[in-house]
C-alpha cells in the first residue's frame, strides 16, 4: 500500500511529465499535473528575461581572452617559436656560465691592446696647432708623408717637400667636425723631441704616437 | 571577393564548430590558433543559452548572467589544457559553470537574501491572466496556489527548481545529471527529494484539491 504523500517515486516522475503508465491516485495526479503547470509558467517566465546569445558578446569573449592572454598554457609550449627562444637562452646561459669565469682569469697584461694610447692637447686653435706641429715635425728632418684634410682623406704634401718618401711612415691628419684634430705621427727620436716642448711626454703604440688636439671649452 | 571568401570561411569555422562535441571542443581550446577560437565559439554556440538560462534561473540578473557566462567561459579556456578524461566533458564544462555560480552568490550575498531574486512570485500571480482560458476558468484558485508555492520554492532553492523544470522539458536525466553535479542515480535520488521538499510548500494547496477547486 502506498502512502498518498509518499507514492512511488518512478511513478511520481511519470506523473510529472504528463505521461501515462503511472500508479497514482487521481489526487496525486493532479497534484503531479498542477506542479508540472506551475513549473512551465514559472520557467516560460524567467525564460523571457533571459539574454539571448549574441556574436558581440562571443567577441567580447574571444578579445578578453587574447587580452588577458589566457591562452592556454598548454598552447605555449606546443608552440615551436617558444621551444626556439627557450634553446637560445639555455645556450647564451651556459656560454655565459663557461666563459665569464675564463674571463675573469686573464690578466691585463695577457689580454691583446687593440686600442691606441692617445695624447691630449688642448688648446684655442686645434687647426693652427696641427699645422705648427706637423711644420715643426718637417723642420725635425723626419721624413714623412701627410694624409689628411677630411674624414675622406684628402691629400696634403708638406710645404718644400716634394720629394718626400712615400715609403716613409706616414703622419695621418684629421680633422674632426667638433673642430678637433687627429695626428698620428711616427714615434722617432726626433718627434718625440718635438712634442715634448708641448709639454707632452707623448706614450707610442705599434711604433706611432696619436696625438688629439681639441679646442678649449668656450668660456 | 573578399568578403565572399571571409563568408565562406566563416561559414566553415562555424559548421566545424556545430560539428565539435565537448572533448573535441576541449580539445581545441588546449591548442592554440586557430583552433582555440573555433573550439570557443562551438563552447559559445552550445553552451552561451544554457548557461544563461541556467544562470537566470538561479535568480542572477540577466546583466550578472552574461558576466557570468564570460567569466565562466574564459575559465574554461584557460582551465581547458588540465582537463583529463574523468567523467564526461559535458559534466566537467558544468562544473566550472557551477563553481562561477556559486563564487558569484558568495561575491553578492544580498541575493541569498532573496534581494536581487526576480520577483517570481508577482510574475507568476499576474500571469494567471495568461494562462490557458480552460484551465484558468476551472482551475484558477488551484493554480494560483500552485504558482505561489513554487515561487516560494523556487527562491528558496533554485537548484531543485530549476532540476525538476528540466525533467518536465524532458531533459535527459544523464544532461540534468551533468547540470548539477551529480550521478545519474543520485540525479534520480535528488528529484524525489525535490518533491518531497516541495511539499512544504503546496501542502495548503492539496485541500483545494480535495474540494474539487
Amino acid at each position: 500500500m502506498t502512502h498518498p504523500d509518499d507514492p512511488k517515486d518512478q511513478d511520481w516522475l511519470i506523473a510529472l511529465r504528463g505521461e501515462d503508465g503511472h500508479q497514482l491516485s487521481d489526487e496525486e495526479s493532479q497534484t503531479a499535473d498542477a506542479i508540472r503547470l506551475a513549473l512551465q509558467r514559472r520557467a516560460e517566465e524567467i525564460d523571457k528575461v533571459v539574454p539571448t546569445p549574441n556574436r558581440a558578446s562571443l567577441d567580447r569573449i574571444q578579445q578578453q581572452v587574447r587580452r588577458s592572454k589566457t591562452g592556454p598554457i598548454g598552447s605555449y609550449f606546443s608552440s615551436p617559436r617558444v621551444w626556439a627562444v627557450a634553446a637560445s637562452l639555455m645556450v647564451v646561459s651556459v656560454l655565459t656560465i663557461l666563459f665569464i669565469p675564463r674571463l675573469a682569469e686573464r690578466t691585463y697584461e695577457t689580454i691583446p691592446h687593440f686600442a691606441s694610447v692617445a695624447n691630449i692637447m688642448t688648446v684655442t686653435d686645434p687647426h693652427a696647432r696641427a699645422s705648427e706641429i706637423i711644420e715643426e715635425v718637417a723642420a725635425a728632418g723626419a721624413p714623412w708623408v701627410l694624409r689628411g684634410g677630411r674624414v675622406d682623406s684628402e691629400e696634403v704634401q708638406p710645404p718644400g717637400d716634394d720629394s718626400a718618401d712615400v715609403s716613409s711612415p706616414d703622419i695621418t691628419r684629421r680633422d674632426l667636425e667638433d673642430g678637433s684634430v687627429i695626428l698620428q705621427i711616427p714615434a722617432t727620436e726626433s718627434n718625440i723631441q718635438v712634442l715634448r716642448e708641448y709639454s707632452l711626454e707623448p706614450e707610442a703604440h705599434d711604433g706611432m704616437i696619436e696625438l688629439i688636439i681639441v679646442p678649449e671649452p668656450p668660456k | 571577393m573578399v568578403a565572399g571568401s571571409n563568408l565562406r570561411n566563416n561559414c566553415a569555422v562555424h559548421k566545424y564548430a556545430l560539428d565539435m562535441d565537448e572533448a573535441g571542443i576541449i580539445r581545441a581550446l588546449s591548442q592554440g590558433e586557430p583552433r582555440q577560437s573555433s573550439g570557443l565559439t562551438a563552447l559559445y554556440d552550445q553552451y552561451a543559452r544554457k548557461m544563461l538560462r541556467y544562470f537566470v534561473h538561479h535568480s542572477v540578473s540577466p546583466e550578472d548572467a552574461e558576466d557570468l557566462v564570460q567569466e565562466s567561459m574564459i575559465k574554461i579556456v584557460r582551465a581547458a589544457p588540465a582537463y583529463r578524461e574523468k567523467g564526461t566533458a559535458r559534466a566537467w564544462i558544468w562544473t566550472i559553470a557551477r563553481n562561477c555560480l556559486l563564487d558569484f552568490k558568495r561575491r553578492n550575498s544580498v541575493s541569498q537574501n532573496g534581494e536581487l531574486a526576480l520577483p517570481f512570485e508577482e510574475m507568476l500571480h499576474a500571469a494567471g491572466d495568461e494562462w490557458d482560458p480552460a484551465i484558468r476558468a476551472e482551475r484558477q484558485e488551484l493554480v494560483d496556489c500552485f504558482a505561489g508555492g513554487l515561487s516560494r520554492y523556487g527562491r528558496d532553492v533554485p537548484e531543485n527548481a530549476y532540476a525538476l523544470t528540466l525533467y518536465i522539458e524532458g531533459t535527459p536525466i544523464a544532461e540534468i545529471a551533468d547540470q548539477i553535479g551529480r550521478s545519474a542515480a543520485a540525479t534520480k535520488e535528488f528529484l524525489s527529494q525535490c518533491r518531497k521538499k516541495l511539499r512544504g510548500y503546496i501542502r495548503h494547496c492539496l485541500a483545494l484539491i480535495r474540494t474539487g477547486a
